[in-house]
C-alpha cells in the first residue's frame, strides 16, 4: 500500500499473533480498536438479513445438487434414467464398495495426492523465493517481471495447455529442439508421454506456471509489510539469513502463506483441464487423476453414481485438508 | 512492532538504503536481478509464444524447424478470427455475464463479509464454515447436477443462468477476503459518522467502502479471470450461438477437421486484452489487498 | 373408501397426462399453416463454416411448408458436444434434431434417447451407404438418417514421388508402392533424418484396422447361438493385419511412431512425408492456410486408392454424420420433416459437389469416375465399420485397440497384445453403455 491510500488510523500489522498465543518478536497486541466491542449485538435480524442473498444464492446453487449428488451414489443412474426420468434401482454402498474394490481407484488416488504434494510444494516453494527475491530486484526487473506474471494469469486454460503441448511435442517442439542444438542431447523425436514420469513432468509445469502468478504477488504483498528496521535490527545483531528470515520475516507472512498453500492443495487435488487437454481429450489410464477418473467414469462409462460416489470421496479426502483450513480461519474468527 | 511503527509506505524495498553492508547489498542484488531476469523469461515465453503464434503464418506454427522469431509477419490470423460468426456477439454477451456476476458477487461478498466481521450472531461460524466447504466440490463433478438445477430454476439458455453460476463460484472466496478488509476498519470511524448524521447504510456507503476499494479491487479480478476464462459450464448452459461467450466462440476454430490453430492464437490475443489491462489497472491495490484479507482470516 | 376415491382420481390424473403426453398427434394432426413454435436442431460447426447456403435453403423449403415455425439452428463443437446432449436430455431444453457421429449413435440409441424413423420419407432410402445406415439401426428398426460419409484414402506428394520413382503416379500394388516408398525415403530421407516416406502414426488404429480387414480379419464377431459379441483380434488372420500394420509403421514412419493421426495434415505441409492414409478432406487441408496448410503445396499433392495386401486396395474405415429426431420432443414429425429436406437429392447433390460423399451409392456412381473423388467414392463398396455393438463406445472410449497397438509398438508380441485386447474387449463390448 502507498503512503497516498485512505488513512487507515493505527492499521493493524498482519500477522499479528493472536492473542493468547507466544508472542514472536514483537510487542504487545496494538492499540487498535478493543477487541470485545467490535461486535455487537444489534437488532438481532440484521447480521441475517445481510447474508441472507449468499446464503439463497449458495442454496439455489448447491443444495439441491448435492443432496441429488448423495442420492445418486446411491442408486445405478445411467444416461437411461437420467434421460427417461426412469427410477432409477438403489443399490446400498455397492458403489462405494465397487470404487474401493477397484485397484486403479487407489492407483488413481495415489498418484493424485503424489502429484497434488509436488505441484503444491514447487508452486509455494518457487512462489516464496520469487516473492523474496522481487524485494530486493532492481524496480525495472521487478516491474517487467510482474508484467510477465500477470499476463500468463490471464491466459485461457486451453490457450496455455495447447502452447505447452507444442513446446513438448516430439516433432516440432521447442523443447526437443533446444535440448538437442543448444545442449547437444539427442532428443530429436523423443516423446515425453510415454513415461508417465516425463509426462506428468510437463503437466507439472503447465499447473505449476499457472499458479506460480498469484502464489508471487500474494507473498510479495505481504513481504512488503514486514518492518525492514526488524530485519536490519535482527541481521545486525549477527543473526544469519535464514535465522532474519525464520525469526523475523516468516511470523508474518506465515498466515498469508498457509492460506495460499491450503487453497493451492485444493486446486490442484482438482485438476482435470491439464491433463484431459493436453492429453488431446483422452487421457491414458495411467495419466488419470482423481478430476479426469471421475469424468472416465461419469461420462464415459456410463455410470453417474460411480461419478457421484468419487466426487463424495473426493470431498471426503480434502475435507481432512478443510479441517484445518477451517481451523485457521476459526481461530482466527474467534478473537475478532 | 509498534518499534517506530512506520507507515506501510515506507517500508517498501526501495533499496535507498544503502548505507550498510554496501559490497554484499550490491552483490545480492546482482543475484536477485539475475534471478529475476530468469523467472522473467520462463514466465513471459508461453506468452510471447502466444502472441508470436498469432502474428506468424499459420503453416509456421508447428513446423518442424521451429524459429524464435517468426519468418515474416501477417494478420491474416487476426483477421480469420474477427470474421468467424458471432464475435460481436461473443463480446456482448462476455461483458454482460461477466460484468454482472463480478459487480454482483461484490456487492453480496461486501454485505455478507460486513456481516460477519461486524457481528457476533448465532449461525455466523457455520456460515463461514459452509462458504468454505463449497470451495471442495470438484467442479466437473457437479456438472450434471447443477446443470438440473438451473432446468429446474429456468435458467437454461438465460444470461442470468450463468450469471448465478459464476457469481456463486467466486462468492466464498470473495466474502472472505473483504472480510479481512472490513475487520481492518476501525469501527469508530463509522460510528463518528453516525454521530455526524449518516445511518448505518450512509455510514457504510461514505465511510467504509472506499476503505474497501483494495479487498474489492482484489475480489473482482479473482471473479472476473474466474469468469473471464470458464468455458464448460457456459457452453452446457448457453444454447443459441449468439449467446455464447467468448471463451465458448474460441471453440469454434476446432472442427472435425482440426484446429484452426493461428485464428486460435489470435482470438485468444485480442481476448486477454480486456482482462490483461483490467489487472494492470487495479493489479497495485489487489497485492495489498490480497494480504490484508488474508491475514486476517 | 376415501382412499380409493383419491387412488382413483390419481389414475384419471395419470390418464389425463398420459393424454396430454400424446398431444404432439394432435399437434401433428393440425393444418402445417397453424403449426407455431420452434424447431431446434443441433448441427456440428462444420455445416456452418463449409455448407452454410445448404442449411439456408433446408429452413426456407421447411418454412414454406411450416410458416409459423422457426427452425433455431444452435452449432456445436465437437470437443464437449456429447456432455452438453448428456446434460441437455436430462433436463427440459433439449434440441428437436441432432447430428450424430455414425461411431455416436448407438449409446444414444440404446438409452431410448432418439426417436424412430420411417425410411419413406427419406430420398434414395433403398441405396443408403451401408456403413452410415448400420450405425442407425438397432433391433430392426431404424432410429437416425445417413446425412454424410468419409473414407480415407492416400494421398502423397506428386513431385516427391515424380522425382524419385519419375512418375508422379500412384503405384497400385502394394509390392510397388512399397518400392516406391523405398526410392522416396532413399532421396529425400538422407538429408532429412525426421522425413517418412509413408507418414503411417503407430497409434492410428483405423489403418491398423484396415489391415486387419484386409486379410479378412475382423474386431468382434455376433456369437448367434450365445447372443454375444466376441472378440477376434487374436485370430490368425487378424494378427496378420496387425503386424502388416505394425512392419510399415517401424519401416517408413521416421517421426515419433506413437503418435495418433492428429498430425497428419501438418506433417504433408511441412513436406516431412511423402505418403499419408488420411480422410479425403485432409488432402484439402494440406494446402487451405486456414487449416495451418501450406499454400506452396496447391496442385502437388494428390489422392489416389490406398494399394493393400494381397494385390487389392486397402478396405477403409467408412465415417460420417447421422441426424436423429430425440424422442422426448414434441416436435418429432417436424424433425422428420426437416430432416427429409436435409438430406433430399437436391442437399446430397450439393455436398458431393463439395466432394464430401453423399448418403446413398445412387449419387456416389458419378463421383467414381471423377478424379478427385474417385478415390474416396471408390473406398466405399468395401468399406468396414466397427461392430454395431452395445458396448462398442466403451471400447472406443477406453482406447483399446490404440493402447494395444502402443504396447507393440514398445515391444510387445502381437500375440500377447491382441489377447489382452480380446479380453478387455469382451468385458466391455456386451454391456450397454
Amino acid at each position: 500500500m502507498k503512503a497516498a491510500d485512505p488513512p487507515v488510523p493505527v492499521p493493524r500489522k498482519p500477522g499479528q499473533p493472536e492473542s493468547g498465543t507466544p508472542a514472536s518478536p514483537s510487542g504487545p497486541p496494538d492499540s487498535g480498536p478493543a477487541k470485545g466491542t467490535r461486535k455487537r449485538r444489534v437488532g438481532p435480524l440484521l447480521p441475517y438479513l445481510l447474508i441472507a442473498p449468499t446464503i439463497v444464492a449458495l442454496a439455489a446453487v448447491f443444495v439441491w445438487p448435492l443432496i441429488k449428488t448423495v442420492i445418486m451414489s446411491f442408486q445405478d443412474v445411467g444416461r437411461r434414467e437420467l434421460w427417461t426420468g426412469e427410477a432409477a434401482p438403489w443399490v446400498g454402498f455397492d458403489q462405494f464398495t465397487d470404487i474401493f474394490g477397484d485397484g486403479e481407484f487407489w492407483d488413481v488416488v495415489w498418484r493424485t495426492v503424489l502429484f497434488m504434494t509436488v505441484c503444491v510444494v514447487a508452486t509455494m516453494g518457487l512462489g516464496l523465493f520469487l516473492a523474496l527475491s522481487m524485494q530486493r530486484m532492481a524496480k525495472g526487473v521487478r516491474l517487467a517481471l510482474t508484467g510477465a506474471l500477470v499476463a500468463a494469469w490471464a491466459m485461457p486454460l486451453l490457450v496455455a495447455t495447447s502452447i505447452f503441448r507444442w513446446f513438448a511435442d516430439s516433432d516440432y517442439g521447442v523443447l526437443n529442439m533446444v535440448l538437442t542444438k543448444y545442449l547437444g542431447l539427442d532428443f530429436r523425436g523423443h516423446n515425453w508421454w510415454l513415461d508417465p514420469k516425463q509426462g506428468f513432468l510437463i503437466i507439472g509445469a503447465v499447473v505449476v506456471w499457472g499458479a506460480v502468478p498469484f502464489v508471487v504477488i500474494t507473498l510479495y504483498a505481504a513481504l512488503t509489510q514486514v518492518p525492514r528496521e526488524l530485519e536490519e535490527a535482527a541481521s545486525l545483531d549477527g543473526a544469519s539469513a535464514t535465522g532474519v528470515f525464520r525469526f523475523v520475516t516468516w511470523p508474518v507472512i506465515k498466515p498469508v502463506f498457509q492460506m495460499i498453500a491450503t487453497l493451492s492443495v485444493i486446486w490442484d487435488f482438482n485438476v482435470f483441464g491439464q491433463v484431459f487437454l493436453i492429453r488431446g481429450n483422452k487421457p491414458e489410464p495411467e495419466y488419470n487423476l482423481l478430476g479426469t477418473y471421475y469424468y472416465e467414469k461419469a461420462f464415459e462409462s456410463n455410470s453417474f453414481s460411480q461419478g457421484a460416489a468419487i466426487s463424495l470421496i473426493t470431498v471426503l479426502l480434502l475435507s481432512g485438508v478443510a479441517v484445518y483450513y477451517l481451523r485457521q480461519l476459526l481461530k482466527i474468527g474467534e478473537v475478532e | 512492532m509498534s518499534v517506530t511503527a512506520p507507515s506501510r509506505g515506507t517500508v517498501r524495498p526501495s533499496g535507498k538504503s544503502p548505507a550498510y553492508r554496501p559490497d554484499r547489498k550490491t552483490r545480492s542484488r546482482h543475484v536477485h536481478n539475475l534471478v529475476g531476469v530468469v523467472a522473467f523469461v520462463v514466465m513471459a515465453f508461453p506468452v510471447y509464444w502466444l502472441v508470436i503464434s498469432a502474428l506468424r503464418p499459420n503453416n509456421e506454427i508447428r513446423s518442424y524447424d521451429q524459429t524464435l522469431w517468426p519468418s515474416s509477419f501477417t494478420l491474416d490470423n487476426f483477421q480469420r478470427a474477427v470474421d468467424m460468426p458471432n464475435f460481436g456477439s461473443a463480446i456482448q454477451s462476455s461483458l454482460i455475464i461477466c460484468g454482472t456476476s463480478v459487480l454482483g458477487g461484490m456487492l453480496l461478498s461486501t454485505i455478507a463479509a460486513f456481516a460477519i466481521a461486524r457481528f457476533q450472531f448465532i449461525g455466523r461460524k457455520a456460515f463461514m464454515m459452509i462458504l468454505l466447504a463449497v470451495q471442495l466440490l470438484p467442479p466437473t463433478a457437479m456438472l450434471i447436477p447443477i446443470y438440473i438445477q438451473l432446468n429446474e430454476l429456468g435458467g437454461l439458455n438465460q444470461y442470468w443462468g450463468v450469471i448465478v453460476l459464476y457469481l456463486v463460484s467466486s462468492l466464498p472466496f470473495a466474502t472472505w477476503m473483504i472480510r479481512g478488509f472490513v475487520v481492518n476498519i476501525p469501527k469508530e470511524l463509522e460510528e463518528s459518522a453516525m454521530v455526524d448524521g449518516c445511518s448505518r447504510m450512509g455510514a457504510f456507503w461514505r465511510v467504509i467502502l472506499p476503505l474497501l476499494a483494495p479487498g474489492l479491487a482484489a475480489a473482482s479480478i479473482f471473479s472476473l479471470i474466474n469468469a473471464w476464462n470458464e468455458y464448460l459450464l457456459a457452453y452446457i448452459v448457453l444454447q443459441d450461438n449468439d449467446k455464447y461467450t467468448l471463451n465458448v466462440w474460441l471453440m469454434n476454430f476446432t472442427t472435425s477437421r482440426g484446429t484452426d490453430y493461428g485464428a486460435l492464437m489470435a482470438a485468444s490475443t485480442l481476448i486477454a486484452i480486456p482482462v490483461v489491462v483490467f489487472f494492470m489497472f487495479v493489479q497495485k491495490n489487489m497485492a495489498s489487498g490480497l494480504t490484508s484479507g488474508a491475514v486476517k482470516g | 373408501m376415501k382412499r380409493k376415491l383419491i387412488a382413483a382420481i390419481g389414475i384419471a390424473g395419470m390418464m389425463f397426462s398420459v393424454a396430454a403426453c400424446g398431444g404432439g398427434d394432435s399437434e401433428s394432426a393440425k393444418d402445417p399453416k397453424d403449426r407455431k413454435g420452434d424447431l431446434t436442431v443441433w448441427l456440428m460447426t462444420d455445416a456452418q463454416s463449409t455448407w452454410p447456403e445448404l442449411v439456408k435453403q433446408a429452413n426456407t423449403e421447411f418454412n414454406k411448408k411450416y410458416p409459423g415455425v422457426k427452425v433455431k439452428i444452435q452449432y456445436q463443437q465437437w470437443s464437449d458436444k456429447t456432455k452438453k446432449l448428456d446434460a441437455a436430455l436430462a433436463g427440459d431444453s433439449f434440441p428437436d434434431v441432432v447430428e450424430l457421429g455414425n461411431t455416436e449413435t448407438m449409446t444414444y440409441i440404446l438409452n431410448g434417447a432418439l426417436g424412430e424413423i420411417d425410411a419413406k420419407k427419406y430420398d434414395n432410402s433403398d441405396t443408403w451407404i451401408s456403413g452410415l445406415k448400420d450405425t442407425c439401426s438397432y433391433e430392426g428398426k431404424l432410429y437416425c438418417v445417413p446425412y454424410y460419409a468419409g473414407a480415407r484414402v492416400a494421398i502423397y506428394n506428386k513431385p516427391m514421388f515424380k522425382a524419385a520413382t519419375g512418375s508422379d503416379a500412384l503405384p497400385e500394388t502394394e509390392t510397388a508402392l512399397t518400392k516406391a516408398l523405398d526410392k522416396v525415403q532413399k532421396k529425400y530421407g538422407k538429408k532429412d533424418k525426421a522425413f517418412s516416406a509413408l507418414y503411417l502414426p503407430g497409434r492410428y488404429w483405423y489403418a491398423a484396422m484396415s489391415y486387419v480387414a484386409a486379410y479378412g480379419g475382423k474386431i468382434a464377431e455376433y456369437d448367434e447361438s450365445a447372443k454375444k459379441w466376441k472378440a477376434t483380434l487374436s485370430s490368425p488372420e487378424a494378427q496378420e493385419g496387425i503386424q502388416h500394420f505394425v512392419d510399415l509403421v517401424k519401416k517408413y514412419n521416421h517421426g515419433d511412431q506413437t503418435k495418433d493421426e492428429q498430425d497428419h495434415a501438418n506433417v504433408m505441409a511441412n513436406e516431412k512425408a511423402g505418403l499419408i492414409y488420411g480422410n479425403g478432406w485432409e488432402a484439402g487441408s494440406v494446402i487451405d492456410p486456414a487449416a495451418n496448410g501450406n499454400p506452396k503445396l496447391k496442385d502437388k499433392i494428390g489422392t489416389g486408392a490406398m494399394p493393400g495386401p494381397n494385390g487389392k486396395t486397402l478396405p477403409s474405415f467408412i465415417g460420417g454424420s447421422d441426424l436423429a429426431t430425440i424422442s422426448k420432443s414434441k416436435n418429432q414429425d417436424l424433425g422428420e420433416y426437416w430432416i427429409s429436406l436435409f438430406t433430399n437429392e437436391k442437399s446430397e447433390a450439393a455436398l458431393a459437389a463439395k466432394n464430401i460423399l453423399p448418403n446413398n451409392t445412387k449419387q456416389l456412381e458419378p463421383l467414381k469416375s471423377k478424379p478427385e473423388t474417385a478415390p474416396i467414392a471408390n473406398a466405399v463398396p468395401d468399406a468396414w465399420f466397427t461392430p454395431i455393438a452395445p458396448g462398442w463406445a466403451a471400447v472406443e472410449k477406453k482406447e483399446t485397440l490404440e493402447l494395444m497397438l502402443l504396447d507393440i509398438l514398445k515391444g510387445k508380441s502381437v500375440e500377447e497384445a491382441t489377447k489382452a485386447a480380446d479380453k478387455e474387449i469382451d468385458g466391455l463390448i456386451n454391456e450397454a453403455s
